[in-house]
């Protein structure tokens, strides 16, 4: 499943993929596959994206029951 | 036995040349090959195939052996299987862009097997047209460098193509 929620919160702060990977220690195609849904970060990137972007795991990870 | 003594040397010494360029490069520019978590699994996968790709290979070659069917000498039939699961682990890592680590630029992974492609290809032509890389119908030792050549060969194509693709896709998206 696709994290919009990610994708908005970095384009809120106008960080580029490439920014926000150097700035959490990753390749710009982990970022990429993140957004995209292909890869689920470990909990140590979570945080490292949510501190670089000031939000919360629940903000940007909390994924809501489909129903 | 001293064509033997002088082969294991100059072996020996393409080693530690190796060797003492590697230590060189990296306590110049320190630990280069830094990858990230996810980059770090998709290796793993790699190397999976890789070494299930080189057993599954290694397998055939002692049937086809045990069943009188020769292709390669053999000190080089087992070789094969080897570097064919070095080419699967690089292909794989390339497309699953896990090949070029945090420090490295694509250009740069580039380098080093255009280097290697360029040398093997030079040293193993003329064995190839004097005759001495197969002999019989069946690859000899003196085969390895067109071999090894091909491995990189394809390297290079995996890589280039990926980022011709990545482009392409890149473009599509309009960046982010």
């Amino acid at each position: 499943m696709k994290n919009l929620r990610l994708k908005s919160a970095r384009a809120a702060k106008d960080l580029s993929q490439e920014a926000l990977a150097q700035l959490v220690g990753v390749s710009r195609q982990t970022i990429n596959a993140i957004e995209k849904g292909d890869y689920n970060p470990t909990i140590r990137l979570c945080i490292a994206i949510c501190r670089v972007l000031g939000k919360t795991l629940d903000e940007l990870f909390w994924e809501e029951d489909a129903e | 036995m001293k064509q033997n003594f002088w082969w294991l040397a100059g072996a020996l010494c393409g080693v530690a040349v190796v060797l003492i360029l590697f230590l060189i490069k990296r306590s110049v520019q320190g630990q280069n090959c830094e990858y990230d978590e996810r980059q770090t699994a998709a290796r793993g996968k790699a190397y999976q195939y890789a070494f299930f790709t080189t057993a599954i290979l290694e397998l055939i070659y002692v049937c086809l052996e045990a069943a009188g069917i020769s292709f390669a000498d053999p000190s080089m039939g087992p070789l094969l299987g080897v570097l064919c699961g070095v080419a699967v682990f690089a292909v794989t890592a390339i497309f699953k862009d896990a090949y070029v680590s945090l420090r490295e630029s694509t250009r740069s992974a580039i380098l080093l097997p255009l280097f290697v492609l360029g040398v093997n290809l030079l040293i193993g032509i003329p064995k190839l047209l004097d005759g001495a890389a197969i002999v019989d119908g069946r690859l000899t030792f003196e085969a390895i460098n067109l071999i090894i050549a091909a491995l990189f060969a394809v390297v290079l194509a995996a890589i280039v193509i990926h980022w011709f693709r990545r482009k392409h896709a890149e473009r599509d998206r309009g960046d982010e």
